[in-house]
């Protein structure tokens, strides 16, 4: 049972996969600690960039970035108010007052121990779950596949925060989109009109450069501006206290590792409910509620820890089932496919080396940002000064290059930029873009599933409603469609009692 | 104009979506039985969904129930979304069809170049010596990053010889 931890471990230790690790950390350090880019631009702008290396250096590489976002994007939180990425402005809310009060270094040492134990408790997670799921991803047949492709879609929409229907859309377009090109179950190539390189469908990567770089270059360069202001002044001391705060508060470290490692393995919630459930529960079980928001390290320790104990149990149903959780796992999933490798049951059983070389890098990123962050303190928060309007043609730029790297086929660059305009168009008209994703990558299992499943009972739909586990799926998906429409009606029958209003993020 | 208590611009979107929907079921009833079952499926699905948002955007009562149970966060307007002036549309947009142009004809390096250098000038057009060392500073990274050190032949643009 032992022997693929083993594996893997071994697997990463060449002088190649070490390095390509660090490079990984280094890149999430600076994409997470600016904002507007993040860890899924990160990883798309990385993904044909990996075409040239072996699956493990892909994974290590994939890895390093995965695990040093979160800890990239509290720095710019606690130095200027201003969250690299989505997840961190929970920490916003007492770091910032900390480095305000001159203990930014308290607040960036915590947040790094932080984001270290909580990565380590995710990936345990992750190491306990994995063989568990493999059991079950086991136990399912094709119907079973169908319904859990559905359910994932259905619960990324439902997870939309309050565009469900939008939400649902979109995966219905994503799917759609997915039937471009050679059916393999029927072998008739459908809407191509006659355009070759439409018959394998619409290319995955260039889609995810398009709808994510792309689309948020786009915004970024609109915005224009300074990405943040100055942390020029703050002074940055007492950092190896604050790697000690994490543990005199133990109990805050491990309820955030659990909500994150819970709330990461459900797909489409991902890093901000996490975070926020994780603060909010600190304040409401804390002895002295008042202190939160202005300076309470604890405010700092909480969101962090839930934050990367998320990334480890996110890859829960990526890689057993093959349903991305969020975006970032989403071009994750992009590059497993992109390097053979086909996330689901046959992954489980066919890529144990990779799987578990890839928890490693996880584990070995999530400890080692923390010190890398510590150490690049100073020049991570100049990073984020740089003008927006210099930044986006360069990395737009550069993304596009990458579609056309991934098989040298100039037709990747119009689908790029055709996805680009797509997302932005779908981000100003406020439609989630993840279910286009989401749906992009399960469509073509939807097809094959759906077709083997009615010839297993003879063209009958009885099956999605006769067999255990189709009808535990079929009440997940059930109550996840009636979710909104009930939490909107509780809300506006009982009034919401919010704890500390003035403290939540406009 | 308005529409049912709406402004008929509001509309747009789940139009689109609609009309996509409708034009995707025309095709794919013209597919044979067995290769249209899940697309069938996947089409009037979303049609009908497009069509509870159209009705959803409506001002009455049913639009305004219907917004609050399947939409609650409810329009754009409402999003978290800066403003953006027509000038910054157009460049913003302007960018990505000018970036593919440019890869199709002039090919990876002229395009580089160009476009960052562009794209530089369109917003600080005074400092164009800076501009101008970003953007070949920019190219000679691309050069070593695509060429030297993952060895792929760069595409020249059908202006110097490439193909589609």
């Amino acid at each position: 049972m032992l022997t693929p931890w083993i594996d893997g471990f071994e697997s990463l230790l060449h002088v190649q996969q070490i390095v390509f690790l660090c490079l990984g950390m280094l890149m999430g350090l600076i994409f997470g600690a600016v904002p507007g880019l993040g860890g899924t631009t990160a990883l798309a702008l990385l993904l044909p960039l990996t075409y040239g290396l072996d699956s493990i250096t892909a994974l290590a590489l994939s890895g390093g970035v995965m695990g040093a976002v979160p800890m990239g994007g509290s720095i710019s939180a606690i130095l200027l108010n201003t969250p690299g990425s989505a997840p961190n402005a929970a920490t916003c809310m007492d770091g910032y007052p900390l480095a305000q009060q001159g203990k930014a270094g308290l607040a960036i040492g915590a947040a790094a121990s932080a984001n270290a134990v909580g990565g380590l408790i995710g990936t345990i997670s992750l190491l306990v779950v994995l063989p568990l799921s493999k059991m079950l991803v086991l136990s399912f047949g094709p119907p079973e596949f169908f319904l859990l492709s559905i359910l994932g879609l259905v619960m990324v929409a439902t997870a939309s925060r309050g565009k469900m229907l939008r939400g649902l859309i979109a995966g219905g377009v994503g799917l759609m989109l997915s039937f471009i090109g050679f059916d393999q179950v029927t072998g008739t190539v459908r809407y191509t009109f006659g355009i070759q390189y439409l018959w394998d469908g619409v290319h995955l990567v260039p889609a995810l450069i398009g709808l994510f770089a792309g689309a948020e270059m786009i915004k970024l360069w609109m915005k224009g501006g300074s990405i943040s202001g100055s942390a020029g002044q703050t002074k940055i001391t007492k950092i190896s206290s604050g790697l000690l705060e994490t543990f005199r508060h133990w109990p805050t470290v491990l309820r955030g590792s659990l909500i994150g490692t819970v709330v990461g393995a459900i797909p489409g919630v991902g890093g901000v409910v996490a975070s926020f459930l994780s603060y909010s529960l600190t304040v409401q079980v804390s002895k002295d509620p008042e202190s939160f928001g202005k300076g309470n390290i604890q405010g700092v320790i909480a969101p962090e820890a839930a934050i990367n104990a998320k990334d480890g149990s996110a890859l829960i149903p990526t890689i057993a089932f093959g349903i991305p959780g969020g975006a970032e796992m989403a071009v994750f999933l992009g590059i497993l496919v992109l390097h053979g490798m086909q996330p689901g049951p046959l992954m489980l059983i066919q890529n144990q080396t990779e799987i578990y070389g890839l928890i490693w890098a996880l584990t070995a990123a999530c400890v080692l940002a923390g010190a890398l962050g510590i150490l690049f303190v100073r020049p991570l928060s100049m990073v984020t000064l740089v003008p927006a309007k210099k930044l986006a043609p360069i990395v737009m730029t550069i993304a596009f290059i990458g579609s056309w790297a991934v098989d040298q086929t100039v037709e990747n660059v119009i689908v790029s930029g055709v996805f680009a305009l797509l997302g932005y168009i779908m981000s100003r008209l406020d439609y989630p873009r993840l279910p286009i994703v989401i749906s992009l990558v399960l469509g073509a299992g939807v097809e094959r599933n759906f077709h083997q499943s009615l010839a297993m009972s003879d063209g009958s739909w009885s099956i999605f409603f006769t067999r255990t586990i189709c009808m535990i799926l079929l009440a997940f998906i059930a109550t996840g469609l009636f979710l909104t429409p009930a939490r909107s009606l509780f809300g506006r029958l009982f009034t919401k009692q919010v704890a500390f209003p003035e403290r939540r993020p406009a | 104009m308005k529409i049912l208590g709406t402004p008929a611009i509001r509309y747009l979107p789940a139009l689109i979506v609609w009309l996509f929907a409708a034009g995707f079921l025309g095709l794919t009833y013209q597919l044979p039985e067995a290769a249209r079952a899940t697309p069938s499926l996947v089409g009037w699905v979303t049609l009908g969904l497009a069509t509870l948002d159209l009705v959803s955007r409506t001002g009455g009562e049913l639009g305004v129930a219907l917004m609050r149970a399947v939409n609650p966060a409810g329009l754009a307007d409402r999003a978290d979304n800066h403003p953006v002036t027509r000038k910054d549309l157009a460049s913003g947009i302007g960018l990505i069809v000018a970036l593919v142009a440019s890869f199709l004809v002039l090919g990876v390096l002229p395009t580089t170049a160009i476009i960052i250098f562009g794209a530089l000038m369109l917003a600080y057009r005074s400092q164009w010596i800076t501009n101008a060392i970003v953007a070949a500073g920019a190219t000679a990274g691309v050069w070593l990053l695509f060429a030297v050190l993952l060895g792929l032949q760069l595409y020249p643009g059908l202006a110097f010889g490439g193909d589609l």
